[in-house]
């Protein structure tokens, strides 16, 4: 949803129309763009966000009709409401626009007050769609962290705009992010730890090592040949300063 | 019709002034900018009924219906809208005089527009 009051495409041929239109919305406050046609209204719909269409369709170029058609075919587009206002007033196009997805129908000329119900309970409800599309992302978010943590990536300040919702969702969001903190800590001290290990296995090897070596026949019979040699000399030694 | 009925509906240019603020002289704006549309609109139709081309007679004739209908200007608004129903439907009788009717109603509406923001 765009800022303030709404901002509304006003799409028609007639430059009367859209005068009146756009004078009407504008003096409620309402942010408003014009289309003379729906090939137009399409490349301005792809290029800004918009939260609401009015639509003429007898038009050139591109009608009502198609317009609408290839509003709703559009991921990206099928979310906006779309009101038509038209001269056309059979039953039959009536119909034939709100099977296609329209939210309203009004016959010109157009009512003020009508429009303006109609225009409101169309904002609402892309209000509430995007917060629904809000919702859906941010809940993609935490499980994308769920991921991320697995796969050894994850980085708190991911999730810092979900968890300052106030809702379940941000409790859910902050209570992830401080068990991703504890596992994240757990598994540094584990490293920590596994390093000490390491450090004591190989002191160990090491000692088991020189065992190997001290632990043998011939180690034990050099020891006592160097004791013995020790022994000699120091007799020696004694005997000349004697 | 008779002399002493309306062609614009003074209710109409009231409510356009309401709906956009109050301020005159856009209303004004608007009043000149359909003044100049119908003109170009009516050439259209009289093109479209003098070359039998039926099917090009539904675009003038929709946008003057609806610009004669949001100017309060019925009877020139129903003439249009019968013949863009016709034009829908492919056949158009008296085509040429119709639009020649709806030439004269739009010329009692320019009158009666220039005297009412003339009393404005």
């Amino acid at each position: 949803m765009t800022d303030g009051a709404g901002r509304v495409l006003v799409v028609d041929d007639e430059r009367l129309n859209r005068m009146l239109l756009r004078r009407a919305l504008e003096a409620e406050g309402r942010d408003v763009s014009e289309a003379p046609d729906g090939r137009a209204a399409l490349g301005r719909l792809r290029e800004e966000p918009y939260d609401v269409v009015l639509l003429d369709i007898v038009m050139p170029e591109l009608d009502g009709y198609a317009t609408l058609a290839a509003i709703k075919a559009d991921p990206a587009l099928d979310h906006i409401p779309v009101i038509i206002i038209s001269g056309v007033d059979e039953l039959e196009s009536v119909v034939r626009c709100i099977e296609m997805g329209a939210t309203d129908y009004l016959t010109k000329p157009f009512e003020p007050a009508i429009l303006r119900a109609r225009l409101e309970s169309s904002l609402a409800a892309k209000r509430l769609r995007d917060l629904e599309l809000e919702y859906l992302e941010q809940v993609s978010r935490v499980t994308g962290a769920a991921e991320a943590l697995e796969a050894g990536t994850f980085a708190a300040d991911g999730l810092a705009e979900v968890a300052a919702r106030t809702d379940a969702l941000g409790v859910l969001a902050r209570r992830f992010a401080t068990m991703a903190a504890e596992v994240k800590a757990r598994e540094e001290r584990l490293k920590a730890e596994v390093r000490e290990l390491r450090i004591e296995i190989d002191q160990a090897r090491q000692a088991k090592r020189v065992s190997e070596i001290t632990d043998t026949d011939f180690f034990r019979d050099l020891r006592s040949r160097a004791t013995t040699l020790r022994q000699t000399v120091r007799g020696d030694d004694r005997g000349q300063a004697e | 019709m008779t002399d002493n009925v309306r062609s614009v509906d003074p209710a109409a240019l009231d409510r356009l002034l309401d709906m956009t603020g109050g301020d005159p002289e856009f209303l004004d704006e608007l009043v000149q900018t359909f003044l100049e549309d119908a003109v170009v609109q009516l050439d259209a139709m009289r093109a479209a009924a003098g070359s039998g081309a039926v099917e090009d007679l539904v675009r003038p004739a929709h946008s003057l219906k609806s610009n004669s209908a949001n100017m309060g200007a019925e009877r020139l608004a129903e003439l249009c809208r019968s013949l863009e129903t016709d034009a829908r439907g492919g056949v158009v009788d008296a085509a040429a005089d119709r639009v020649a009717e709806a030439a004269r109603e739009f010329d009692r509406v320019r009158a009666e527009l220039a005297a009412l923001q003339a009393a404005r």
